[in-house]
């Protein structure tokens, strides 16, 4: 059984349009436009795209805050809108990482707050914050007022917030947000640490790096509809995006070839070649090279990155 | 029980927060001796010192109240803008909990945090006016207003879910306290007021509170006094029913689940 499922999932926003002071049209905005998807249980699944795309509406609506007007969605076996109750004991979430919280409660009151919404007793509630705190790496800070926290500080409270019921499933919509790098490489480990417990991950992002590095599994929304799924590196080799790949040859003069040559970082001349077979054109180069007479130093093969994945398939 | 024990965190989160703004508290104990003391010194100054401290001490209980009804009419109403502001609506709608404790633990702070108020500020009044002996009764108008404000938590009911559907809570909050400060008899006896502003003054609850608080803290209640508290009650029955429409309603308008 998938962690979470849906299929044909439409969610429409219906807004008036204001041309003029007396004039006003509706007009219905396509959040989700048939979305499918399938979520495998302690994998960190990504959903990315452009600004406006739903990535939030999809996070939303999977953890019953709002209601598809078509298809349906499976959240660790239960349905989002008949079974919403028995949804929101399982998930964990995290939609905006320095909000939702009282800001004259510490971060230890604020968590025990949110245990006790969560039906835990004071006691167990306490013993299950002060655990949290000490996991996101808060601590001592738990003691100190929410209003003076840092907004890393504020991204891991939302995080502890987030696994406060022991959560099978959790959202995170944006969770490095406006995070200085520090702060939102202890946030990716700490995502890390949670898939490796075999916590089953969903998160959203505009930073690609990050999305290629904690996910399993990334899939892009575009105008409410899912255009590209797999794996990073699937949907690398799926688009067919080019690897550079650079032989640094150890020379005073260029060498004699019919490659583009750049001067290197080190000062020699390095070859390059843009190709969609690497390994290949790597051998080849280094073999000419070789065959020329041509000692070889260093070799660097650059993959495509997801940004290029995005960028492509957002443009076609 | 968990129901309860999500009331008791949220009503614990709230009041803990409440405590850490005395400001707030401080000011609705000093509002009403601020403007009781200016009414009473204007009525010493066109009476020619004739005005009794009693007369001072209607003021000061009237003032406290009308301070108790405009914040607990309008408190469900700022408790959703502020959780819509914060974000923390949406994650109390994410989590397992009803709608109505989280809205019910809120009022009840409410009520707490003002009865609070009100034993200061009457405990410095009858000591002032009637004496310490007098103090006893105090406790007698704390479980008054325990059982007289359930009324104001349908009124709040009503409020808040009208905050839910527009969200500024400002229009709705300041036509309602309006209208509550004008007919209560707060500071003045409603029978000054024209027959239909005296009937609308005493078919909501708040002239029945004020009286009721003012000749419990002077001995002079009787238990008569407690019957329209009980038909009040109805008010409570109609902000559940309402609130419970008002969030079907909202949800099929709008498509946010909670």
């Amino acid at each position: 059984m998938s962690a979470i499922a849906c299929e044909d999932l439409k969610k429409y926003y219906r807004v008036k349009v204001r041309r003029s002071f007396f004039n006003r049209i509706d007009s219905v905005i396509k959040a989700l436009d048939g979305v499918s998807l399938e979520v495998e249980k302690g994998v960190v699944f990504s959903l990315v795209g452009p600004n406006g795309a739903g990535k939030t509406t999809m996070v939303k609506i999977l953890s019953t805050l709002l209601l598809p007007d078509a298809g349906w969605a499976q959240v660790g076996g239960y349905d989002v809108v008949r079974q919403a109750g028995r949804v929101r004991r399982i998930i964990g979430l995290v939609l905006a990482p320095d909000k939702g919280f009282y800001a004259r409660l510490t971060g230890l009151e604020n968590l025990v707050y949110y245990g006790r919404l969560y039906g835990l007793s004071k006691g167990e509630a306490t013993r299950k914050a002060k655990e949290l705190l000490e996991l996101t790496g808060l601590g001592e800070d738990g003691m100190r007022l929410f209003e003076e926290y840092s907004l890393g500080m504020r991204a891991k409270l939302s995080i502890a917030k987030a696994l406060i019921n022991d959560p099978e499933i959790v959202f995170l919509d944006e969770p490095t947000i406006g995070l200085d790098p520090l702060s939102a490489r202890r946030i990716r480990n700490l995502i890390k640490d949670l898939a490796a417990k075999g916590m089953t991950i969903f998160m959203t992002s505009h930073n690609m790096w990050e999305v290629e590095n904690l996910s399993n599994t990334v899939a892009v929304l575009k105008s409410g509809k899912v255009v590209a799924k797999g794996s990073p590196s699937e949907l690398k080799e799926r688009l067919k995006l080019t690897y550079r790949v650079e032989v640094e040859v150890i020379s005073e003069k260029t060498p004699d070839t019919s490659l583009p040559v750049i001067t290197g970082e080190r000062g020699y001349p390095v070859v390059t070649v843009t190709t969609d077979k690497p390994s290949e054109d790597l051998v080849k180069v280094i073999d000419e090279m070789r065959s020329k007479g041509y000692s070889i130093g260093m070799v660097r093969v650059q993959e495509p990155s997801l940004e290029e994945v995005l960028t492509q398939v957002l443009s076609s | 029980m968990r129901a309860l024990n999500q009331l008791a965190g949220i009503v614990e989160a709230e009041l803990r927060a409440l405590a850490r703004e005395a400001g707030v508290f401080i000011f609705v104990v000093f509002f009403p001796f601020m403007f009781s003391l200016l009414t009473y010194g204007a009525g010493q100054a066109l009476t020619g010192g004739e005005a009794s401290p009693t007369q001072w001490f209607y003021q000061l209980i009237g003032f406290t109240i009308m301070m108790i009804a405009l914040t607990m009419s309008s408190s469900s109403a700022w408790y959703f803008r502020r959780g819509m502001m914060t974000g923390r609506l949406e994650y109390i709608f994410a989590a397992p909990v009803s709608p109505l404790t989280a809205v019910l633990s809120s009022a009840l702070t409410s009520v707490i945090f003002n009865i609070a108020s009100f034993i200061v500020v009457a405990a410095i009044g009858v000591i002032a006016v009637y004496g310490p002996y007098y103090l006893v009764n105090v406790i007698g108008v704390i479980l008054f207003l325990a059982l007289a404000l359930l009324p104001v938590i349908g009124f709040n009911l009503l409020v808040g879910i009208l905050t839910i559907f527009f969200r500024e809570p400002e229009p709705v909050t300041n036509l309602i306290n309006a209208v509550v400060s004008s007919v209560s008899g707060f500071t003045y006896p409603i029978i000054l007021l024209p027959n239909f502003l005296q009937i609308l003054g005493q078919v909501m609850p708040y002239s029945h509170i004020v009286n009721g608080a003012r000749d419990i803290l002077a001995g002079s209640f009787k238990y008569v006094q407690l019957s329209p508290h009980l038909f009040l009650l109805g008010y409570l029955i109609i902000g559940l029913i309402v609130f419970r429409v008002g969030e079907i309603t909202y949800v099929r308008k709008s498509g946010v689940h909670w």
